[in-house]
């Protein structure tokens, strides 16, 4: 039902309607239309994983192995078809397609996707992790992931999406997210690797009183372009957005956020903080805009890189629209080496230099891991961490 | 302990100090004072290797080692410790977690025995009650969002736990209330011992009558143009500056 053998005329055609002079300003669009697209799935049993939570192989669902009631997975193709929880409803209705080809393309190109669905008053202590193991033997072009999760009223959830990347390969990921009323939901979206070309396409609806916290960590990519679209549309609404990256050798690594504050009373965080080494590239675009019906809305922006490299690129762009008076808003961005004054208080207690750095690093990235707010995750995300700095400060 | 010797220091081509001489032995106090911008904190940031200050000329001697091509940690690791005068916040650096590294770090280029969690745990209690510090301090970043008085007090408990020799005491009376003022100088004077020395800079009298020193110093455009005992330090705050800069040896 989703396949669409016109897919390409929808591509081309709708081309000219994407503003992107501005938001591709510092990445090359051109590069990446010229990827051609995957039209089959390729599911290699292989891959085994051990990990707890649901196990995803190329974007299909292999494995649910929490046993909870509330919680309810499928295919998404499958889901849209028999309408599961009201879903076709939502498919394709959250995410703009008018922003950029990549969204019609995947919308055309993906295949069985995952579908997720908590129950209203569901209460999860421990996160569910989406291990999403990824493998193609066709290296040149984009892989179409598609992501439905649906949250329903009176939710507490954490949602881990690990992607692992058995191979370089290339990756279009569309992930629409539903947020009932008065629900708190976290999502962890995790990659790792150093030759992996990415684009995600990311929105989600966060009804009244609800309130989405999302944390990224990309630690290296060879080119990485994160859109995340939100629109706050009810009031009481909260989208609270944590990024870090960590680069290396050649990676390039494009954040944009847009948020748009159309309700009173919505509230906005937007952080991104980037280490870079070598000649990376980090490019951060936040644009927040409050309507003039947004009164009383807060928003606030914040990037911070740290460059371990005269080489190193940061392109900083936190933007703010503000139609309303009666609002609060922040916006913010630092690029700069470690703190020399820093340094030397550490190194007048005993701390070598080396050791010295590693400290204000870890403790730079600090602040977000302790905001995850939850069991052995953070940890395991340290050692990650930790283990990235030993390599490349 | 340390051996100032003709010491000329600078800072962009800009000569600080000229000519410092400063012995100074195990178990003694000294007490460095002088007017705003005589080169008081330069002599300290240089003992302790801070970077960017060139030596002109002279010699800095610890315990019969040059200091000059030592880095800060490794004059640490000899047992230099510098209670700064503004000690900088480090956001996302626990506290605990600092002390117990820099310790551990000080004590195996010393070759003691590391401690391990729940020794280093009782030691970081024990030494905060000293200074007053409560608990909750382990959970906090480095000096962050810490109040004056608090960062003086944490820049104390760093040298209870630190065991250094040699400490140098930047304006650490600074920004103390009257309490806080007597618990971090019982903390100094308790800690003082025939094995240690100490260097304090200061512009007042006030913390002097908890510490009993030896000698009273007098910084001048970069050189010491007067040394003293303590009736040296009270005549400077009843009479104030003047009178010395005028007898001074041009």
């Amino acid at each position: 039902m989703l396949q669409n053998n016109s897919s390409k005329k929808i591509g081309k055609a709708t081309k000219q309607f994407f503003n992107y002079k501005e938001s591709w300003r510092y990445t090359n669009i051109i590069k990446l239309q010229k990827i051609n697209y995957l039209d089959e799935d390729i599911i290699t049993n292989k891959i085994k994983t051990n990990n707890i939570g649901i196990d995803i192989i190329n974007n299909t669902l292999i494995n649910n192995k929490i046993n909870d009631k509330q919680i309810f997975t499928d295919n998404l193709s499958n889901a849209i078809e028999n309408n599961l929880f009201g879903c076709a409803n939502h498919f394709d209705k959250i995410i703009p397609e008018n922003k950029n080809e990549f969204i019609l393309n995947n919308k055309t190109y993906f295949k069985k996707g995952f579908f997720l669905n908590l129950d209203d008053d569901t209460n999860i202590k421990d996160p569910i992790y989406l291990n999403n193991l990824i493998d193609t033997n066709n290296l040149e072009s984009f892989l179409n992931f598609r992501y439905l999760l649906q949250f329903g009223k009176n939710n507490n959830a954490k949602i881990i999406l690990k992607n692992s990347f058995i191979k370089k390969l290339k990756l279009n990921s569309v992930i629409e997210v539903l947020i009932d009323e008065n629900s708190t939901v976290d999502i962890i979206i995790e990659s790792e690797s150093e030759n992996v070309t990415q684009i995600l396409n990311f929105a989600a609806n966060i009804k009244t009183n609800a309130k989405l916290n999302i944390y990224t960590i990309n630690i290296s990519g060879e080119l990485i372009r994160n859109n995340y679209f939100i629109d706050l549309n009810n009031e009481n609404s909260y989208f609270n957005y944590y990024g870090i990256n960590l680069l290396s050798e050649k990676n390039h690594i494009d954040d944009f956020v847009e948020i748009k504050h159309k309700k009173n009373y919505t509230y906005s965080d937007c952080i991104q903080k980037n280490i870079l080494c070598k000649n990376s590239k980090a490019i951060f675009y936040n644009k927040t805009i409050i309507d003039k019906n947004g009164a009383n809305s807060e928003a606030n922006q914040s990037n911070q890189n740290i460059m371990l490299s005269s080489t190193a690129t940061v392109h900083s762009n936190p933007q703010l629209e503000i139609y309303n008076n009666d609002v609060k808003c922040s916006h913010g961005s630092t690029t700069g080496q470690l703190d020399s004054e820093m340094l030397f208080y550490l190194q007048s207690r005993g701390i070598n230099l080396e050791q010295s750095k590693m400290m204000l690093l870890a403790g730079f990235l600090n602040e977000f891991i302790n905001s995850l707010n939850m069991k052995d995750y953070p940890n395991y995300l340290m050692n990650k961490i930790n283990s990235w700095l030993n390599i490349h400060d | 302990m340390l051996e100032i010797k003709k010491l000329s220091v600078s800072i962009d081509n800009k000569t600080i100090l000229k000519d410092i001489n400063l012995n100074v032995k195990n178990g003694e106090f000294h007490v460095i004072m002088g007017r705003n911008g005589t080169g008081k904190s330069t002599l300290s940031n240089v003992i302790t290797g801070k970077e960017n200050y060139e030596i002109e000329s002279g010699d800095l001697i610890y315990n019969n080692k040059k200091l000059e091509k030592l880095s800060p940690d490794e004059r640490a690791n000899l047992g230099i410790f510098m209670s700064f005068q503004y000690p900088i916040s480090i956001p996302g650096v626990n506290s605990m977690h600092f002390l117990r590294t820099a310790v551990n770090s000080i004590r195996k280029k010393q070759n003691k025995e590391e401690y391990d969690p729940a020794s280093f745990i009782k030691i970081f209690k024990e030494k905060s009650e000293i200074v007053g510090l409560d608990q909750s301090f382990s959970k906090r970043a480095v000096n962050d969002g810490f109040s004056g008085g608090e960062k003086k007090r944490f820049e104390i408990l760093q040298m209870l736990i630190l065991e250094p020799k040699l400490i140098i005491l930047d304006e650490t009376d600074s920004g103390l209330d009257i309490d806080a003022l007597k618990i971090v100088s019982e903390g100094i004077a308790n800690y003082r011992s025939e094995d240690n020395a100490f260097i304090l800079i200061t512009h007042y009298n006030r913390i002097l009558k908890y510490l009993n020193p030896d000698y009273v110093h007098v910084l001048a455009k970069g050189k010491i143009i007067k040394s003293g005992d303590i009736s040296l330090a009270e005549k400077l705050e009843e009479k104030g500056y003047n009178w010395i800069l005028e007898d001074a040896p041009k």
